[in-house]
């Protein structure tokens, strides 16, 4: 409340101050151009830098540097005429979506690269973004807002953005994402940009059918509907699969070669995916998420990492029949070389609470054997010490 | 006495309902969830809301010392309006690895709903070093904790617990990594060292 307050006479002034402009015909932005200074996109372009520059500090914002450059190199693949105008920002937020805001910085968060399979679904997601920036649709809903809505439905739109300067927390982040929510033409017509992008970089289209499929298949497992943010502001994912199918089966035979590029996205996200799978649990969600450690498995990421998560989500959903799941993903995850450490610790821990007192044992020795140098190696040797005194 | 007066009264009255600060005198021992004693060897302002008391010298969001109070089966860490089934739920049967988990996980689930845990983000907080500890003599568990706040600035902490008679006693220190956290945390290690179990029923 008490930002808002801070903001509110800026709000206001820019409020009176854009509805005091006309509406004007938009034309696609041109590499490097920046609106004219007194122009209304300059005060909504020095409204979103604000906004920018609390998101830049924001500790949420993904750092590693090769994984900002892989996502740029995308963004230069793509497009490399804007590439020097557009900022990414990785959010580390467990959601699918992603944002582009009318000066130019995109919000990409984890939640959209934990689900995307490879690098052609990620550069359809940027293509489509880009689609947006380049038509400059935030503008033009800026424009339609201001001379279609009331004076008070347009100052609230404009609070709501100055409402979101302190980006934070997941409602503050959707507000910036959501604060321009397209038409859907504008959608469509982003949608086409995003795929003629991915096909002229050499991307297999059908990657962004998959996608849209997946995100379906998300959505109805899901209990609670409400979480999908994406799907509050786009149009319906059957009429979009529909469309990109159409779009992608035109083109057969006529576009060479076109890959998925799985092997550099597996290359460039693998380190972060344990802890995005992490993200991914705490939110709670589990049948929705369940569906998308089924179609990671099915799509051939780590079965162990997977199996192991499956196994996590198990345990801490702990609703009937969980617990007997949750020893049979753990056992699975441990069949294979590669098992996360982690993996024999949790089904120790399992098999202690199943009384089986021996096979804690076996696995917690195992944990430490696989990670002798655990943080948490003094609890395991009490844990076992326990255990084994229980056993005498 | 004017109308400014009364306006200005009326202001400061406002807001010290707001704060409900009071002194925690070096020395005098202080009770905690029926169930404890801890004695301070410095004077301490604290704080409580519920099961959960903090004390500070500098301000929360500069180092805190917080005590949870007693959670039983079936309780969460936090209570939040609207997002009380997104959070983690403590069991009796976790062990010190499931509370763990079950600390952050809080943390962070309340982080993610928009409230501000005493202006810090938990988005990327960790923990570590898991090991046993005693608990006011009792067998309990120590770890590491680091977070940050929402616009970077790191902060580092420790958390202490134990399940007595089947309910959840958690303590935890932290502040500032550079300057705050050292600054207290040898008077924070004595209010722990000071934990004495009493009698029930006193």
């Amino acid at each position: 409340m008490i930002r808002f307050c801070r903001y509110l006479p800026v709000v206001v002034m820019l409020a009176f101050f854009l509805m005091s402009c006309a509406t004007a015909p938009v034309s696609d932005v041109r590499p490097g151009q920046t609106p004219e200074l007194e122009s209304d996109e300059a005060g909504l372009w020095m409204h979103m830098d604000k906004i920018e520059k609390k998101l830049k500090h924001s500790d949420r914002i993904e750092t590693d540097a090769d994984l900002n450059q892989y996502v740029r190199d995308i963004v230069a693949k793509l497009k490399p005429e804007l590439a020097d105008d557009l900022r990414i920002y990785i959010v580390r937020t467990p959601h699918f979506n992603a944002s582009m805001a009318p000066n130019g910085f995109m919000q990409l968060w984890t939640g959209a690269l934990l689900r995307c399979e490879n690098e052609a679904q990620l550069a359809y997601i940027i293509g489509h973004e880009i689609g947006h920036y380049q038509k400059r649709h935030s503008l033009q809903q800026w424009r339609v807002m201001r001379n279609t809505s009331s004076t008070l439905a347009f100052v609230s739109l404009a609070t709501a953005v100055a409402g979101v300067g302190f980006v934070g927390d997941v409602a503050s982040l959707v507000a910036v994402a959501g604060v321009f929510a397209y038409s859907r033409d504008q959608e469509r017509e982003a949608d086409q940009i995003g795929f003629d992008l991915m096909v002229k970089a050499g991307y297999d289209p059908l990657e962004a059918v998959k996608i849209w499929q997946q995100m379906e298949k998300e959505r109805e497992a899901a209990r609670d509907k409400k979480q999908f943010i994406l799907f509050a502001t786009h149009p319906k994912a059957e009429e979009r699969i529909e469309t990109l199918k159409t779009l992608a089966q035109q083109l057969t035979g006529t576009s060479g070669e076109l890959d998925g590029f799985k092997t550099p996205y597996t290359a460039a996200t693998a380190t972060f995916r344990p802890q995005w799978l992490r993200d991914e649990l705490r939110k709670r969600k589990y049948n929705a998420s369940e569906v998308v450690l089924n179609n990671l498995l099915e799509s051939g990421a780590d079965p162990a990492q997977m199996c192991f998560f499956q196994g996590e989500l198990h345990r801490l959903r702990a609703e009937e029949h969980d617990l007997k799941k949750s020893v049979d993903c753990y056992a699975k995850a441990i069949a294979h070389e590669n098992t996360p450490a982690v993996a024999h610790r949790s089904m120790g821990l399992l098999q202690w609470k199943l009384g089986q007192k021996d096979d804690a044992v076996r696995c917690f020795k195992n944990y430490l054997e696989a990670a002798p140098d655990a943080s948490d190696l003094d609890m395991i040797k009490a844990y076992i010490d326990e255990l084994e005194l229980e056993n005498e | 006495m004017n109308k400014r007066f009364f306006i200005f009264i009326a202001i400061i009255l406002l807001l010290s309902a707001c704060v409900q600060y009071k002194l925690v005198e070096t020395g005098k021992p202080q009770l905690l969830a029926q169930a404890f004693e801890v004695e301070p060897q410095i004077n301490w302002s604290k704080t409580a809301y519920k099961k959960i008391e903090k004390w500070t010298v500098d301000g929360p969001a500069l180092e805190a010392i917080t005590f949870y109070k007693g959670y039983v089966d079936g309780e969460s860490l936090y209570t939040i309006h609207n997002a009380q089934k997104n959070l983690p739920v403590y069991r009796n049967s976790m062990t010190p690895n499931e509370i763990m988990e079950f600390f952050v996980d809080s943390l962070i689930a309340v982080d993610r709903a928009g409230y501000e845990w005493a202006n810090f983000s938990a988005s990327k907080a960790t923990t570590s070093g898991l090991r046993p500890f005693k608990f006011a003599e009792q067998r309990g568990f120590r770890f590491d904790l680091e977070f940050s706040s929402a616009n970077g600035l790191k902060y580092k902490g420790f958390v202490i617990g134990s399940v007595i008679e089947e309910k959840l006693y958690l303590i935890c220190y932290s502040g500032e990594k550079q300057h705050y956290y050292p600054k207290y945390k040898a008077a924070a290690e004595k209010v722990v060292a000071s934990l004495n179990l009493v009698e029930h029923n006193q």
